[in-house]
C-alpha cells in the first residue's frame, strides 16, 4: 500500500479499491478501515466530522462507503484527539448500523465486503472494551455495567440477522459466509459478559448449516471450535470440550504461540479430566508451568499436593475460569489414592480406615467415615470404581477385575 | 422529583375508599372486621399500591404521587414489621394471616420499587433499599416452597426476587464503593446455585466485594453442590443462618434427589439395610424422623421395624418441584 | 518461574518473551483473554491423527509398574495402621 500524505491520498486509495470489488480488495479495504493500521496515526486523518464539511474528498459514486469512510475518520478523532472512547464506541455502532442497511441489506449476490465488515466488528469490540473501563472509572453508576458490550451485541446480531437470510444469493456470494466469523464475535462478547446462554441458537444454526461450513475461512474454525470447547466445558460437556479443543489446537498454526497457549489452559484440564496426562515437555513447551505441580500430584493421588497447588497458582486460574474444572480433578486424584490404598491391601474388601490412613497421609484431615462414604458413593455412582460399600462392615467391596477401570474408558464425567 | 410525604399519595386514599378497594390491613380497627365495602381506610395505615399501568408513566410519574426516599425508608419498615409481627413465621406460614399479610407486603413492596424506579434513584439508595426487602423475599420464597401457602404465586415471586436481586447485583458491580452486605450476597449466589455451572467463575468476579469469611463459606457451599458430596453440603447447611438456608432450598431439592440415586447405587447389594435416621442426617432433615418417612415414601421404601431401609428397594423416581415433602428441614 | 505474562503486561512483552512467535503482539491485544487474530485466513485442515507432537499426552501414568516414593510412604503408612498388606 502506498504511503499517504493527505486525506486526499487516504480516499483516493479506497476509491481504487473499490473499483475492483472482489475479496482481496475487501481485504485490503479493510486495513483502511481498521483502527490498527498504520494511517490510523495520521493526524490528517483524525477528523472530527468530516462528513459535514463543506469541501472536502469523497468517495465517488458510493454514498454508503462515503459515509462510512467519514465516520471512520470520526472515530480516529475520538481515539487519537478527543480521547473519547465512549463517542468513538457509538461512532463504530453507526458505521456498522450504516454497513447493515445500506451495504449488507442492499447489495444482492455481493459478499466481497465482508472482510471490512469482520474488522469493523473485532474494532468494535475492542472499543466496547475500553468504553466500558472509561465509564466504569465514573461514579456515576448510573449505567449499566455491560452496556457497551450489550450495544455492541445487539449491533452486531442485527447484521447477523441480515446475512443469515441471505437465501438466495448465487454460489460463490452469499453472505451467509459471515455467520462463523460473527458468531465468533459475539462469542467473545458474551464471554466478556458472562451470558453464554445467548449463543444457543447460533451454535445451533452453525450445527445446521450443511454444506456451508466448508465455505468458512480456516482462520473462523479454529477460533470457533475454541470458543465452542471453552463454553462446552463449563457446560461440563467434557466430550464436546475436548472434540473441539483438540480441533483447534490441531489446526492452529504452528508459529501462533500464544493462541495455541489459550486453546491448551483449556485443553489441559479436559484431557486431564478424561485421563490423560499432559507431558512435562508440553507444558514447559507452552510456558504453562502452573500446571506442572497440579499434574504432579494428580498422577500420584496426593489430594493435599492438588490443592496445595491449586491455591498457590490461584490468581492464574482463576483468570482464565478454569478453577472450577481443576477443583473436579480432586475427585479423580482421590480415586486415584484409593486405587493405591486398595492395591496395596490387595484383597477384594478393603477397610474404610485404609483409606482415611491414606487421605491423612497427604494432608486431608478433615474428612470424617461419614464423608468417606460419600466421596467413595460418588466414585462407585460415576462408574470410577467397581464395587459397592457395605456400610455395617465399613468396608469397601470391589469387584475382582478391573475395579477402578483407566479414566478414558469410564465415559460418565 | 419525588415529593409525596405520606405511604400513600392522598389522591390514591381518595380513590379507593371510594371504590372499595381497601385492603383489610389498611383499614381502621372498628371496620376492618365487617365487609370489605364497609372497610374505612386508617391514614396510618394505607400504603400506595402497585400499579399495573405502568406503562402510563405520564400518568404515574408527577411529583405529588411518588415518595422520596426517606418516605420509601418509612414504609419499607412498617411493611417489614407487619410481616415480623407474625412472630414464629414457620409456624405460621400456613396461616390464613400469613397468606395474607404475605400478598399485602409483596404488592406493597412493588409499588415502592415502582417508585424507585419512577425517580431514577440513585445506586446507594437504591442498594440500601434492595437490602431491606431482600430478606422478606427470601424468607418467604423457603417458606412457601415448603408448605402451602395459597397466595402464594412461584412465578410472579420468582419474578419480584429477580427483579430485586438483580438491581441489587446491578449497583453493586458499577459502583466502586458500596459494600454489599454478606447475607444477601450469599443468598444471591445460593439462590442461583442449582441452575448455573458457572456460578463459581462469577462468586471469583465478586470477590473483592465480600470479606474473606463469606467468601470462603459461599465457595464451600457451591463446591460441595458442585461435587455432589451430600454429607459436606448438609453438615454445613445445618448451621447456615435461616435466611442462607431458605435460599438454597432449590439446591436442596436438587441434591436430595442426586444423593439418592448415589446412595441406591453405591450401597446396594440384595440385602444390604441402612439406618433410616443415618440418610436424615446425610440429607439434612429435620430430627423427627417422621419427616424423613413420607420423603423416603416417594422412593417406594418403608422403614422396617428396627428403623433400617432395604437399599435395594429404593424406587428412583423424578420428584415434581413443587413437591414440600422433599424440601423440608 | 511461574510468572508467564498474565497480569497486565507491556505492550510487546509477550512477544519478546517467546522467540517462537513469529506474530508480533499487537499494541491493543495484551490483554490475554482475546484469541488473536490470525495473520492469514487459510490453510490446510489437520484431520484427527495427524498431530504436530506425538508424545504429547500420557495414559499409561495409571498402570503403576514400579513403586514410586509416595507409593512406599503409603504402603508404610498402612502398615503402621494395622492393615495387613498383600
Amino acid at each position: 500500500m502506498s504511503f499517504l500524505r493527505s486525506v486526499g491520498d487516504y480516499f483516493n486509495e479506497i476509491e481504487n479499491l473499490n473499483y475492483g470489488q472482489n475479496w482481496k480488495n475487501g481485504e485490503k479495504m479493510s486495513k483502511l478501515l481498521s483502527l490498527e493500521d498504520e494511517h490510523s496515526k495520521h493526524s490528517f486523518l483524525q477528523v472530527n466530522d468530516y462528513g459535514e464539511k463543506n469541501r472536502r474528498c469523497r468517495v465517488a459514486e458510493d454514498e454508503a462507503l462515503d459515509e462510512i469512510v467519514c465516520l471512520h475518520l470520526h472515530v480516529l478523532y475520538n481515539v487519537h484527539e478527543a480521547k473519547d472512547l465512549i463517542t468513538a464506541q457509538s461512532t463504530q455502532i453507526r458505521i456498522i448500523q450504516v454497513f447493515n442497511k445500506e451495504i449488507l441489506q442492499k447489495r444482492r449476490d455481493e459478499n466481497w465486503f465482508l472482510p471490512i465488515f469482520y474488522r469493523l466488528c473485532t474494532d468494535l469490540r475492542w472499543l466496547s472494551k475500553e468504553a466500558q473501563s472509561c465509564a466504569s472509572g465514573d461514579d456515576e453508576g448510573d449505567s449499566n455495567a455491560d452496556s457497551y458490550f450489550e450495544s455492541a451485541a445487539k449491533a452486531i446480531t442485527e447484521c447477523y440477522r441480515t446475512c443469515v437470510s441471505d437465501v438466495h444469493a448465487e454460489e460463490g456470494r452469499t453472505k451467509k459466509v459471515a455467520m462463523l466469523n460473527m458468531t465468533n464475535q459475539l462469542f467473545q462478547i458474551y464471554f466478556q459478559i458472562n451470558k453464554l446462554n445467548l449463543l444457543k441458537p447460533l451454535i445451533r444454526a452453525i450445527d445446521n448449516c450443511g454444506p456451508l461450513y466448508s465455505k468458512f475461512l480456516m482462520a473462523d474454525k479454529v477460533a470457533y471450535n475454541y470458543f465452542l470447547g471453552r463454553k462446552a466445558l463449563f457446560d461440563g460437556e467434557l466430550s464436546l470440550a475436548e472434540k473441539s479443543l483438540m480441533y483447534a489446537f490441531r489446526n492452529c498454526p504452528a508459529e501462533c504461540m500464544s493462541n495455541k497457549k489459550k486453546i491448551l489452559i483449556y485443553l489441559i484440564p479436559v484431557k486431564m479430566f478424561l485421563g490423560h496426562m499432559p507431558t512435562a515437555s508440553l507444558l514447559h513447551e507452552y510456558r504453562l508451568d502452573e500446571f506442572q505441580e497440579v499434574v504432579a500430584a494428580v498422577k500420584d493421588g496426593d489430594v493435599g499436593r492438588v490443592d496445595a497447588a491449586l491455591t498457590k497458582n490461584e490468581p492464574f486460574f482463576i483468570k482464565c475460569g478454569i478453577f472450577l474444572v481443576l477443583e473436579k480433578l480432586r475427585t479423580i486424584t482421590s480415586r486415584t489414592l484409593f486405587k493405591k490404598v486398595s492395591q496395596i491391601i490387595g484383597t477384594t474388601q478393603i477397610p474404610l480406615e485404609a483409606f482415611l490412613t491414606g487421605l491423612r497421609l497427604v494432608g486431608v484431615t478433615d474428612v470424617n467415615m461419614d464423608e468417606l462414604e460419600c466421596i467413595i458413593a460418588n466414585l462407585i455412582a460415576e462408574k470410577k470404581i467397581k464395587g459397592y460399600l457395605a456400610h455395617q462392615q465399613q468396608k469397601l467391596v470391589i469387584s475382582k477385575t478391573n475395579a477402578f477401570p483407566t479414566l478414558s474408558s469410564v465415559t460418565s464425567s | 422529583m419525588a415529593t409525596c410525604e405520606s405511604m400513600c399519595p392522598s389522591t390514591e386514599v381518595k380513590f379507593r375508599s371510594r371504590n372499595g378497594l381497601i385492603n383489610q390491613l389498611e383499614a381502621t380497627a372498628s371496620s376492618r372486621n365487617g365487609p370489605r365495602y364497609k372497610y374505612v381506610a386508617d391514614p396510618q395505615k394505607m400504603v400506595k399500591e402497585y400499579s399495573r399501568s405502568a406503562a402510563d408513566t405520564h400518568k404515574y410519574n408527577k411529583p405529588d404521587l411518588l415518595r422520596p426516599f426517606p418516605v420509601l425508608m418509612r414504609t419499607v419498615d412498617y411493611l417489614l414489621e407487619l410481616y415480623y409481627a407474625l412472630g414464629n413465621r414457620r409456624q405460621e406460614a400456613s396461616s390464613n394471616q400469613f397468606s395474607s399479610i404475605f400478598s399485602f407486603v409483596s404488592d406493597r413492596l412493588r409499588s415502592v420499587r415502582q417508585d424507585m424506579v419512577m425517580q431514577n434513584l440513585d445506586g446507594k439508595s437504591t442498594v440500601i433499599l434492595m437490602e431491606k426487602m431482600l430478606p422478606f423475599y427470601i424468607e418467604t420464597d423457603g417458606l412457601c416452597k415448603m408448605m402451602v401457602v395459597p397466595s402464594y404465586n412461584p412465578k410472579l415471586h420468582d419474578f419480584q426476587l429477580e427483579e430485586c436481586f438483580g438491581r441489587w447485583h446491578d449497583e453493586i458491580k458499577s459502583s466502586g464503593d458500596i459494600t454489599p452486605n454478606s447475607l444477601i450476597s450469599a443468598a444471591f449466589f445460593f439462590r442461583q446455585l442449582h441452575r448455573k455451572p458457572t456460578l463459581l467463575h462469577e462468586l471469583f468476579i465478586f470477590r473483592p466485594k465480600l470479606s474473606q469469611d463469606t467468601f470462603n463459606l459461599i465457595r464451600s457451599i457451591c463446591s460441595s453442590f458442585y461435587s455432589n458430596n451430600y454429607y459436606r453440603f448438609f453438615c454445613q447447611f445445618k448451621s447456615l443462618d435461616s435466611l442462607l438456608r431458605y435460599s438454597l432450598s432449590d439446591s436442596v431439592f436438587t441434591l436430595r434427589q442426586s444423593a439418592m440415586r448415589i446412595i441406591s447405587v453405591a450401597f446396594r447389594t440384595s440385602v444390604a439395610r441402612l439406618p433410616s435416621k443415618l440418610l436424615a442426617d446425610w440429607l439434612g432433615f429435620p430430627v423427627n424422623i417422621d419427616i424423613f418417612n413420607v420423603f423416603l415414601h416417594l422412593y417406594n421404601v418403608i422403614p422396617d421395624d428396627q428403623g433400617n431401609i432395604l437399599v435395594s428397594a429404593i424406587k428412583l423416581v423424578e420428584i415434581p418441584y413443587e413437591n414440600l415433602p422433599s424440601r423440608q428441614y | 518461574m511461574s510468572s508467564t505474562s498474565n497480569t497486565a503486561a507491556p505492550t510487546g512483552a509477550a512477544a519478546k518473551k517467546d522467540p517462537k512467535a513469529a506474530v508480533v503482539v499487537d499494541k491493543k491485544e495484551t490483554e490475554e483473554e482475546e484469541f488473536e487474530e490470525f495473520p492469514i485466513q487459510e490453510w490446510a485442515e489437520r484431520a484427527d491423527g495427524e498431530d504436530d507432537d506425538v508424545n504429547v499426552w500420557e495414559d499409561n501414568w495409571d498402570d503403576e509398574t514400579h513403586e514410586s516414593e509416595f507409593s512406599k510412604q503409603l504402603k508404610e503408612e498402612l502398615r503402621k495402621g494395622g492393615h495387613p498388606i498383600a
